[in-house]
């Protein structure tokens, strides 16, 4: 007998902690240590095998050999993968009931974007991403199984390091406010993460998955793991550093053959209908032929005969503007818009040894917009460390600085300070080239120059003077305190702080269309959330075969959000923001909201001779939210996984089988301020205070949510695992959903808080994983995820005959809404929309009016559903020697969208579709009624009106039916192509790693419509909103380069 | 932090709150809602004025108004809450029934057939789909307009009981008895065609507690300080430059030396200081049809509309209108008393309201004086001149007398019909689509044409 001993690595020369390392044919065996070392007494004729998880087994003949360094190669697939589960407890994945998919760092490092949320797109089954509009910088939403809840976000939980972070994003307050300032999307909480910092993520999809988590779960989890330092030699340094390029892509298709004006006339006098049709925002005015027409660039002269242009109104006293040529200017639009540039750059400096580990990371995020002046910065710098006080105290932190800002960030939503606005109503044969000077001369600082002053704001101006800017500062913190009490116990104790300040200023010039003295306003918000963990587990086998492991703890949550706003809504001095130099009284807007949580959990996993295993969880959360009789909410999940490869003689192909299923029962609470409602205060008439009702009706008598979720699936891999497929069927009830219902204000208010009906999701997710080529020098992967999935209303709220959920405008006045209705006679299904639309037949036919207009119609009719059909990922990966090529599609099919710039563009004229019938007129197809109301004939519309009249009809903005498109989409979300510089080259210069790689991401959308992007979302009031485009800024795509160092 | 227990008791609101800061906000809210829907679209549907560029409202696609139906419901929510106040007492009911009667009444002659009786019971009875009752029962059946304010007199009569947060009569209750007599005159007139109101008019009139002066009108200014202040003096420049005077006013101020016309109405810009010109287009012309107007040669509305903070009156109800209303009552023989004598008085105190003097001779100038079989059409434009820019009130004239005959716009989309109310909001389709399903029924359809009882 003697003893050997050896370090076990991995591919990357990293030690691997906790090999098993065994005598074959016998019952003994070591395991290494954090540093991957082990001992072990052998006779030489014995055979030992290593063998961890997520690694391919090896076995070798001891012989002489007394060391031993080993090379684990991973496991092709993620069968034995660990995975990181619920309360941040490691897990293999084989052992789980339900489905987790996971993504590693490198993964999501291959293009960077900005918001790590679009990371996911395309790459997790069941996950659907929404952009936000404005750029680097905004909001994207991530919803896991579709919307099982009607109330909140359906937005799942995200989770540092064990303990959750806010996705939130707490927009200003647009009620009791001057109107006028836009919706402004200052990005969500995830956003604000660095790719680089992040070591792998882990998606927990179903309420199962989720259970122990507590209520904010209901959605799913994302798991994020930060990165550690790793053992080398001195300090470790990496670098990542890439630089990309965003260039506009989908802007509206306008039409270049007729400029402004109605009935073929126009001429420009002051921009405020004092010409013909220079008020006015329709492009149905004389044909672009190079005839001479007052323009608002055209020259003229003061008083003095010194030059000027025509829309320098006010110096121009009325002296005559010399005609210019009546041109098109195809790009006038485009050419607005600017090349933005993102650089991110990471470094990051990390060292290990015995009894501690350190990583410290810098990631600078800067982004130039496409919108001009509109810009994102983010600063993050993380430090993480590791250290054993004893062979049993270990402490772990995680602490993250971010600091973000923008001087300025687009207006959104619809009316004068969103510059698709400016656009979407611009006469088509304006040369913006002159706008950008955008003061009228000698008026600097108190008169815009534009081509329209009575209803638009120069777009320049807008970006320029009247800026949405913010000032960020978030810490994020986490400690993990472990105590190995013994061999089988060990007590945990874990807290976690998420806090931050945002300083959001808002500044107006003075000739602003809504503000002509100016404005400034200030948005203050202040958030922060504690989470503290206390856990008790117990880990041992027993004999040969059982595992067994359970834990119980406890968990406090805190969150305290506070929102203030003023605003000084007219300013004494031009280009002073500041309250001081406020002209009226402030106006304020202020709410401090509070929220804890109460919970303690148990869980147990019983394993049996690794094929068989069963877990089982409860919690019960007590919610300061509920009603004291009913803020304790119990749940549990049961789930069970069958690996029946292991007891079952299948073909030498069929390499692996696992079957599992789970069942789960969620409870859920509320946000602060549901149960009692209150009076809202107003303006004040002079030295009277004002106090009205407010809309919704809130409810004393809630109570909790509760989804039961059902789930089963199966996991099979063949030929060596080359190709392997993960199917997954789930299930989700969701019972007394607390939801703001919309109802009759005539009722006293225009909604009510209640614990809703029944609502039933069900759904399918397919993963396939394959490796299609594998050579020596060569080898092609790819994976393809599928999912489907619909909710149904299985039953009413009582008293409810129609459910309508919610609605989201398409106009500033309530006069044209999209309603969301699950009307229980079509169907029931959550995301179907109503409108209004024409009068029709029977058959069918629009019904014209003898006025050959047709006839607008009040009544609501089904215009779609804004839900997809399916979600379909596709990547490959392609190898060739120091060569990646990686390609990912996402194909969205199905759901519908409904267009304001549609509606807009049309009415306008400015689209291209409205050359149609422009000099011939048009005879709308349909019909027309020659009989009475009572007793209809119906004769063929022969009567021709003009394209104007007809565009403004037929597309009115009442009337929503016009403007549906499908929402189907196929994108090429990433391309990059890599080249890793050999080992043997690059180690000569003392690099341990050195990889240069072109990236481009959303490189080509094909989409049915041709003047937007249908993936973008849109913002209404403090919500981001569904099935709506509301003109939306355009979507870019961006290319790129990419360096990584490792030395 | 907190504790537990406490954590959810919100901190940023009240929970109750004294009666008078409803008062204030109904008196606020519902004079500033008759002056400005009087802008946006009871002058367009009257013709005071006309719209170029926003044209839905002037070419007759009315829509539903759907701000104005959700906001007047919360008012009357307000109102009930005053009334249900523990803090509040029978004057606060009588003042909140009298205002109750005003916003219901503009409900009914908006939309015709509207929720009332079952209406505001979301909280008290968890009645969140309420029905549509008959105008006619919301005006005439106990508990309805003309009752409430037949009870809201008598109680005020006899109470002891003061009221706070009255920014229109700081509490002088004798004000508001005037107020609500001078509404019932108002009604009653509105439904004089199906009613026999004559014995109750003349009784109310016979009493004398309705408005005896201009002093007494029920008028809420605009304060010079912002947030009070029109809110056209502080909208964008498109806003105003929009509207224009109107060919229909044009002709009807033709015959007459009336400095209103300057008051309302600017010189066009083609104007010379010795010849101003005031020239209005017609209403709803397509744009194609306004190219053949030359925009310098029509008058933008007066300048007090745009350039004060606080020129504008937002009027519930006028002493002038009091006085029409009679003038009408008294030709049509509802009440006793001289038609002219009403008359003339209604053309003074207009004048008096806007602060400008009546010229001399003004009243016996031609056109103006009653006697030459016209009657009726001389006060219902007299009235209409008194009217501008006072909510929808002049288009209710118009629709139940047809005076002054206003001009069908060429380009209307609503088949060369003078509509009668908007449509009702989609949300009721939505939210409940029951009763509002029997509510078209009982109507004659959810379009802009289906008139109300008082005026079939």
């Amino acid at each position: 007998q003697k003893t050997i001993q050896g370090v076990v690595f991995n591919e990357k020369n990293e030690a691997i902690p906790y090999v098993k390392v065994k005598i074959i044919g016998e019952n003994q065996g070591a395991e290494t240590d954090e540093k991957g070392a082990f001992q072990l007494v052998v006779n030489a004729t014995d055979s030992i095998q290593f063998s961890a998880v997520g690694y391919k087994s090896q076995g070798f003949s001891v012989q002489s050999k007394i060391d031993w360094t080993i090379t684990l190669v991973s496991s092709v697939n993620e069968l034995d993968e660990v995975v990181i589960t619920a309360l941040g407890l490691k897990r293999s994945k084989r052992d789980l009931g339900y489905a987790i998919q996971s993504l590693k760092g490198e993964e999501i490092t291959e293009v960077r974007h900005p918001n790590l949320v679009n990371s996911l797109a395309g790459r997790v089954a069941g996950v659907q991403t929404t952009s936000g509009s404005s750029g680097v910088g905004s909001s994207s939403r991530i919803i896991i199984r579709g919307e099982t809840s009607l109330s909140g976000n359906n937005q799942p939980l995200f989770v540092v390091d064990g303990v959750p972070v806010s996705n939130e994003f707490i927009a200003n307050n647009t009620e009791n406010l001057e109107s006028g300032f836009h919706e402004v999307d200052y990005g969500n909480g995830i956003g604000d993460f660095s790719a680089d910092d992040i070591e792998s993520i882990n998606v927990l999809k179903g309420p199962s998955a989720a259970a122990l988590y507590g209520s904010r779960a209901a959605g799913g989890v994302i798991i994020i793991e930060t990165k550690e330092g790793k053992r080398s030699d001195g300090i470790g340094v990496s670098i990542n550093s890439s630089v990309t390029f965003e260039q506009i892509a989908f802007l509206p298709e306008f039409q270049n053959t007729y400029g402004q004006g109605s009935g073929g006339k126009f001429a420009y006098e002051d921009g405020l209908g004092g010409g013909i049709g220079d008020g006015g925002l329709v492009s149905f005015g004389p044909a672009l032929n190079g005839q001479l027409i007052t323009q608002y660039d055209g020259a003229s002269f003061d008083e003095n005969g010194n030059p000027l242009r025509g829309g320098d109104v006010i110096a121009r006293k009325g002296n005559p503007i010399t005609a210019t040529p009546w041109t098109e200017n195809p790009d006038n639009v485009r050419a607005f818009f600017n090349t933005g540039v993102t650089s991110q750059q990471n470094i990051a400096l990390s060292g290990a040894n015995e009894s501690g580990s350190f990583r410290l990371s810098y990631t600078r995020l800067d982004n130039q917009g496409t919108l001009p002046n509109s810009d994102f910065k983010r600063n993050n710098v993380a430090f993480t460390s590791t250290y054993n006080f004893s062979e049993r105290l270990s402490i772990r932190t995680h602490a993250t600085f971010i600091n973000s800002s923008s001087t300025h960030r687009p207006g959104l939503g619809y009316g004068s300070e969103n510059v698709m606005y400016s656009f979407l109503w611009m006469g088509r044969q304006v040369d913006l080239e002159a706008a950008e000077d955008y003061w009228q001369s000698g008026q600097e600082g108190f008169r815009q120059f534009n081509y329209n002053t009575q209803w638009l704001d120069n777009p320049y101006f807008n970006v320029f003077e009247n800026r949405n800017g913010f000032e960020k500062n978030r810490l994020l913190g986490n400690a993990i305190l472990k105590y190995e009490i013994s061999e089988h116990w060990n007590i945990r104790f874990r807290s976690g702080i998420d806090t931050y300040a945002d300083l959001r200023t808002s500044q107006r010039a003075f000739s602003t269309q809504r503000f002509k003295n100016g404005a400034y306003r200030e948005d203050n918000v202040t958030f922060s959330e504690l989470n503290t963990d206390l856990m008790l587990g117990y880990d041992n086998t027993f004999g040969e075969k059982w595992s067994f492991n359970a834990a119980i703890g406890a968990n406090n949550f805190t969150q305290e959000t506070k929102y203030k706003s003023l605003l000084a809504g007219q300013l004494s001095v031009p280009g002073v923001y500041n309250f001081e130099n406020s002209k009226v009284a402030l106006k304020a807007s202020q709410f401090n909201a509070q929220k804890q949580i109460n919970s303690v959990y148990g869980l147990t996993g019983i394993g049996f001779d690794r094929f068989l295993f069963l877990d089982l969880t409860v919690r019960n959360d007590w919610s300061t939210t509920l009603p004291s009789e009913s803020n304790s909410f119990a749940y549990y999940s049961v789930n069970g996984a069958f690996v029946f490869s292991e007891k079952i003689e299948l073909p030498k192909w069929f390499s692996y089988g696992k079957l599992r299923a789970s069942t789960s029962s969620v409870g859920s609470d509320t946000g602060p301020f549901q149960l009692r409602n209150t009076y809202s205060f107003n303006q004040n008439y002079g030295s009277y205070p004002l106090l009205t009702n407010s809309s919704t009706l809130l409810n004393e008598n809630l109570k909790p949510e509760r989804i039961n979720a059902l789930e089963t699936g199966v996991e099979l891999y063949f030929f060596k695992e080359r190709l392997g497929v993960d199917v997954t069927v789930y299930q989700n009830t969701a019972k007394d959903q607390i939801i703001t219902l919309p109802t009759s204000s005539a009722s006293g208010y225009s909604g009510q808080v209640i614990n809703g009906g029944e609502i039933q999701s069900k759904g399918i997710e397919i993963m396939l994983t394959g490796t299609v080529v594998k050579r020596q020098n060569f080898s092609w992967t790819a994976f393809a995820n599928f999912s489907k999935g619909a909710s149904y209303v299985t039953e009413l709220p009582e008293g409810i005959d129609q459910y309508t959920t919610g609605f989201a405008r398409l106009y500033t006045t309530a006069e044209n809404t999209v309603f969301y209705i699950a009307d229980a006679e079509n169907g029931g299904r959550i995301g179907d929309m109503y409108g209004t639309g024409f009068m029709k037949t029977d058959e069918g036919r629009v019904i014209y009016g003898a006025n050959g207009l047709p006839i607008r119609d009040n009544e609501l009719r089904y215009l779609g559903n804004y839900n997809p059909d399916f979600i379909v990922g596709f990547g490959n990966r392609f190898k060739y020697k120091g060569f990646e090529l990686n390609i990912l599609l996402d194909w969205r099919q199905g759901g519908e969208i409904i267009s304001r710039t549609k509606a807009v563009g049309s009415t306008s004229g400015v689209l291209a579709e409205t050359i149609d019938g422009r000099e011939e007129g048009i005879i709308g197809d349909g019909v027309v009624n020659v009989g009475t109301e009572s007793n209809p004939v119906y004769e063929e519309n022969t009567t021709s009106v003009s394209a104007a009249e007809y565009y403004n009809q037929f597309y009115n903005r009442a009337n929503e039916e016009s403007s549906v498109y499908d929402a189907s989409y196929l994108k090429i979300r990433e391309i990059g192509l890599s080249y890793t510089f050999p080992n043997s080259w690059v180690s000569k210069f003392n690099i341990q790693e050195f990889k240069i790689g072109i990236v481009a991401s959303n490189l080509f959308t094909w989409t049915e419509n041709p003047h937007f992007d249908p993936e973008l979302s849109a913002m209404q009031g403090t919500s981001q909103i569904y099935g709506v485009e509301d003109l939306s800024y355009p979507s870019s795509r961006s290319y790129g380069i990419q360096v990584k160092f490792k030395f | 932090c907190k504790k537990f227990d406490q954590a959810n008791i919100n901190q940023n609101a009240p929970e109750n709150v004294n009666p008078q800061f409803l008062l204030s906000n109904v008196l606020a809210e519902g004079s500033n809602n008759q002056a400005y829907w009087g802008w946006h679209a009871g002058s367009l549907l009257a013709q005071h004025s006309s719209n170029l560029e926003f044209l839905p409202v002037d070419r007759y696609n009315l829509g539903s108004n759907e701000g104005l139906w959700t906001e007047t419901y919360r008012l009357m929510k307000d109102l009930k809450d005053i009334k249900d106040s523990e803090q509040g007492n029978d004057a606060y009911s009588a003042v909140a029934d009298i205002l109750t009667a005003h916003q219901a009444s503009l409900l009914t002659d908006l939309w015709t057939n509207v929720p009332y009786f079952d209406a505001l019971k979301g909280q008290s009875e968890a009645n969140f789909t309420p029905a549509f009752d008959q105008q006619e029962l919301i005006y005439t059946a106990e508990g309805g307009i003309l009752d409430l304010l037949k009870k809201a007199v008598i109680t005020l009569q006899s109470t002891t009981e003061k009221i706070d947060g009255d920014i229109m009569y700081q509490g002088n209750l004798n004000q508001w008895i005037a107020f609500a007599n001078s509404l019932r005159v108002r009604y009653l007139l509105r439904i004089s065609g199906k009613v026999d109101v004559s014995a109750e008019m003349q009784s109310i009139v016979d009493n004398g507690a309705i408005f005896q002066s201009g002093m007494q009108e029920a008028v809420v200014p605009y304060l010079s300080a912002s947030p009070n202040q029109w809110v056209i003096f502080t909208e964008r420049e498109g806003r105003f430059v929009d509207v224009r005077m109107s060919k229909t006013a044009e002709d009807i101020f033709a015959p007459l030396n009336d400095p209103r016309l300057k008051h309302y109405y600017k010189p066009t810009v083609n104007s010379t200081p010795t010849n101003e010109e005031y020239n209005g287009i017609p209403n709803g012309l397509s744009r194609q049809n306004q190219n053949s107007y030359n925009l310098s040669d029509v008058s933008l509305l007066g300048s007090y509309l745009r350039d004060e903070p606080d020129a504008v009156k937002a009027a519930f109800m006028t002493y002038a209108e009091l006085q029409f209303c009679l003038a009408e009552a008294a030709h049509k023989g509802i009440i006793s008393g001289m038609a002219s004598t009403y008359y003339q008085n209604g053309i003074q105190a207009s004048f008096n309201h806007l602060g400008l003097t009546m010229p001399s001779g003004y009243l016996s100038q031609v056109s103006v004086p009653l006697g030459s079989g016209t009657d009726l059409e001389q006060i219902m434009t007299q009235k209409w001149i008194a009217s501008f820019m006072n909510g929808y009130e002049a288009w209710f004239d118009f629709r139940r007398t047809g005076f002054p005959v206003l001009t069908i716009p060429q380009d209307n989309l609503n088949n060369d019909v003078f509509p009668v109310r908007y449509a009702y909001p989609s949300t009721e389709q939505a939210v409940n689509g029951l009763n509002y399903s029997s509510a078209v029924g009982a109507i004659g359809g959810d379009n802009y044409n289906s008139k109300g009882w008082w005026e079939q």
